[in-house]
């Protein structure tokens, strides 16, 4: 099987876009549409590429032959609008995600049975069991518990209406409290298997939740009127000013730095002469601790500079186990 | 630039230089030296494309630095995905792609491959060869777009009822499922093209710990899991840091680290009688060497040290391995989360109060180096440790005061 085909090609999805069009409207179609639909479906550059192998010049027909002249525009040579269809890679993605607890959070029991059935005589593309995530956390949300299935369907009719919905939580300090939330998006992740809410209350503050710790939750009538779009709503929690840290070009700590870092948004830039790496990092305000436990990890290798109560928690740490590891003060080392 | 193209055949070099941009984000062109300032200029070219919107560009003293840069959390949909789409074609692909299609819609029973091509005479006045029309049937009886039917002698080929909007109106809720799933590690990427075909877009989701560089190794990793699956031998070829090596082996699993996103493929070596680690970024071609009876065997003996290693590493020709014995400290009263953080990634690993505060981690690991980035995250906290080995242990405390010493200003009391 194949992921890298041209059956998926954004060439070919541009021209199906052009043909549909044209089928639809069932008038010719002009070559400004046309550039407009290869802008829209295919790359950047692209309007520099597929027109002339698209389009018909004059009396010479084009190189796909896919398009012909007619009354000032262009017209499919097709009878028929293209169809997509299920390829057989895709089945067969389908099949081996259906092995995955996390589908039970969009389809019942019955729904997963009959698209077993549906799929019965394709193989999965992979099988779950070759991968072994090993540094994955061992608390991961419970998928198959009924409560947490129903909770997620309710958070996510509520995030694609708009509507409020009155959680019931346990808060991060054993707390129990109730909030009217509208769900902005749906956040997982991979390192500690687990769904969060990132919601707007009915004040406009922003809040985050995990799916685990709800534990009711009930669908009110009540839509909201306005909502902060999710860039909006991120831009709310981004930190103010970026950390800037200074990565130290021994054990490799560059690689390592960029790798680890790679899902941040962030600028670097190496001085040749020292081959000191300082990157400037952006986050989110709640995740700071997560950051500072990550640029720990790397030890004297990175060096946090700003901000200062960033550098101020890390130089505590440093001081908390020099303190532990020397009672007796400096070594000398 | 007369013969630059958007397309590309093959994934090698995009992946290295998509890679080199996403992950070096400080690199300028001279730096780039695998091939031609050309290549540069047209990988970046194609990479901006993809990317558009994520590149940022920094004059510097070298040069222009040209990085991608963006937050992985916040996006809905893997920019490099369209990496996928590019794939190169020839004008009878596109054409025997549109008008066979085309044909096909109007004959469900079926048509054999002499109807096809004469259909394509009469219908659009392309003449093609049967054999040429033959082989793209086939192959799209293959991909699964057609279905062929054999009649009396005859192969009928007609098109598969399946669709993305067919499928979707049965199972309305499976939308949000590819949604989801279609940015997840493992093969995301065909998520993305179902919901492609069927002109959605994931608006829901997002994934914190998401490392999209990786979709780059994807057709690596297929070619990887068939040959696990079919418990071949393979043979690899691994450009790592000291150039281009083959490997022969028994590929039995893919290690994932959550953390960085990095996979590994584990493969067991039999010139060396032991375990190894590569990287799937480093991994240029994956080749099938025929049948393994000893796969099975080589699978158990794999599951048996699993436990032992921390990461990915199962010892190396020095010995780094050992018992291990680390006490933490936390406020059990005020701390519960850092109790908690030991339970949940203590991998194998045992955790147990074994003092007022006090917590003792234990396990017998391979390589005990894997496990120094860990435990530094818990900077301010070891109490002791032992069973790293006295390198290990000793760069431990070493750090510890090169630490106390980089962050010197900001205790000034404590210096005096």
């Amino acid at each position: 099987m194949n992921i890298f085909t041209e059956i998926n090609s954004a060439y070919y999805k541009a021209a199906e876009a052009v043909l549909s069009l044209q089928t639809e409207q069932g008038e010719p179609v002009t070559e400004k549409k046309i550039t407009e639909l290869i802008a829209k479906h295919a790359f950047k550059d692209s309007t520099l590429f597929i027109p002339e192998k698209l389009i018909p010049k004059g009396d010479k027909p084009s190189d796909w032959r896919l398009l012909k002249a007619d009354c000032g525009g262009f017209v499919s040579v097709l009878r028929h609008k293209p169809r997509q269809f299920l390829t057989a890679i895709q089945k067969s993605w389908l099949r081996a995600k259906l092995s995955d607890p996390k589908m039970g959070l969009f389809l019942d029991d019955e729904q997963i049975s009959e698209l077993s059935d549906f799929l019965k005589d394709i193989q999965p593309l992979y099988d779950d069991k070759l991968f072994r995530r090993f540094d994955i956390f061992s608390d991961g949300d419970n998928y198959a518990d009924p409560r947490y299935r129903k909770i997620f369907g309710l958070l996510l009719t509520a995030l694609e209406n708009h509507q409020y919905i009155i959680v019931r939580y346990l808060s991060g300090k054993g707390g129990d409290a109730t909030a009217s939330i509208v769900p902005i998006a749906v956040e997982y992740s991979a390192k500690n298997d687990k769904f969060r809410i990132h919601a707007v209350k009915q004040n406009g503050s922003g809040i985050v939740m995990n799916v685990g710790r709800i534990v009711s939750a009930e669908l009110t009538e009540e839509t909201a009127q306005s909502l902060p779009t999710a860039d909006e709503y991120f831009s709310r929690r981004r930190c103010d000013t970026p950390a800037v840290v200074e990565i130290k070009p021994e054990r490799n700590g560059l690689e390592r730095f960029m790798l680890e870092f790679a899902s941040y948004e962030k600028e670097s830039a190496l001085d040749p002469e020292t081959g000191l790496c300082r990157a400037r990092i952006w986050y989110d305000k709640n995740d700071e601790t997560e950051l500072l436990i990550m640029l720990l990890s790397f030890g004297p290798v990175i060096e946090i500079i700003s901000p200062k109560h960033l550098r101020q928690q890390a130089a505590q740490r440093a001081l908390r186990q020099y303190e532990l590891f020397f009672p007796e003060g400096d070594t000398g080392k | 630039m007369g013969s630059f193209s958007e397309l590309i055949k093959n994934f090698d070099k995009t992946r290295d230089y998509v890679r080199d941009f996403f992950i070096y984000g400080f690199k300028v062109r001279s730096e780039f030296n695998r091939k031609s300032s050309r290549t540069y200029d047209d990988e970046k070219r194609r990479a901006e494309s993809w990317l558009d919107g994520f590149f940022r560009y920094v004059n510097t003293p070298r040069g222009k630095q040209a990085a991608i840069t963006l937050d992985s959390g916040r996006i809905y949909e893997n920019p490099l995905y369209k990496a996928y789409y590019s794939k190169s074609f020839t004008d009878n692909d596109i054409k025997l792609h549109f008008m066979i299609t085309d044909i096909l819609a109007d004959f469900p029973e079926g048509l054999c491959v002499r109807e096809v091509t004469e259909k394509l005479l009469d219908r659009y006045g392309e003449f093609f060869d049967e054999q040429t029309v033959r082989n793209k049937l086939k192959e799209y009886a293959a991909e699964g777009i057609y279905i062929s039917i054999r009649k009396g002698k005859k192969d009928l080929f007609a098109l598969s009822p399946d669709t993305p909007a067919g499928l979707f109106e049965k199972f309305p809720g499976l939308i949000n499922a590819v949604k989801f799933f279609s940015e997840s590690s493992e093969f995301g990427v065909v998520g993305n093209s179902i919901l492609r075909a069927a002109g959605i877009k994931n608006d829901i989701f997002l994934n914190k710990h998401s490392y999209i560089v990786h979709t780059l190794e994807d057709e690596i990793l297929l070619a990887l899991t068939e040959n696990i699956s079919r418990k071949r031998f393979i043979r690899i070829t691994n450009f790592g840091k000291s150039g281009s090596c083959e490997f022969r082996g028994i590929p039995l699993k893919i290690y994932v680290s959550c953390r960085t996103g990095r996979r590994y493929l584990i493969m067991y070596l039999p010139d060396r009688k032991r375990f190894c680690s590569f990287r799937l970024d480093y991994i240029k071609t994956v080749s099938d060497m025929g049948e393994c009876p000893e796969f099975d065997e080589t699978a158990r003996d794999l599951a048996k040290n699993e436990d032992k290693a921390f990461g990915v590493s199962f010892g190396g020709s020095r010995d780094w391995g050992g018992r291990v014995k680390i006490v933490f400290r936390a406020d059990e009263e005020r701390e519960k989360h850092i109790i908690d953080r030991l339970y949940r990634e203590k991998r194998s690993g045992r955790v147990e109060r074994t003092g007022e505060n006090l917590f003792t981690y234990t396990g017998e690991f391979f390589d005990t180096n894997e496990m120094m980035s860990w435990l530094k995250s818990f900077t301010g906290r070891i109490v002791s440790v032992s069973g790293l080995g006295d390198y290990a242990e000793k760069r431990l405390r070493s750090d510890i005061v090169r630490m106390k010493k980089m962050y010197s200003d900001c205790f000034p009391e404590k210096e005096g």
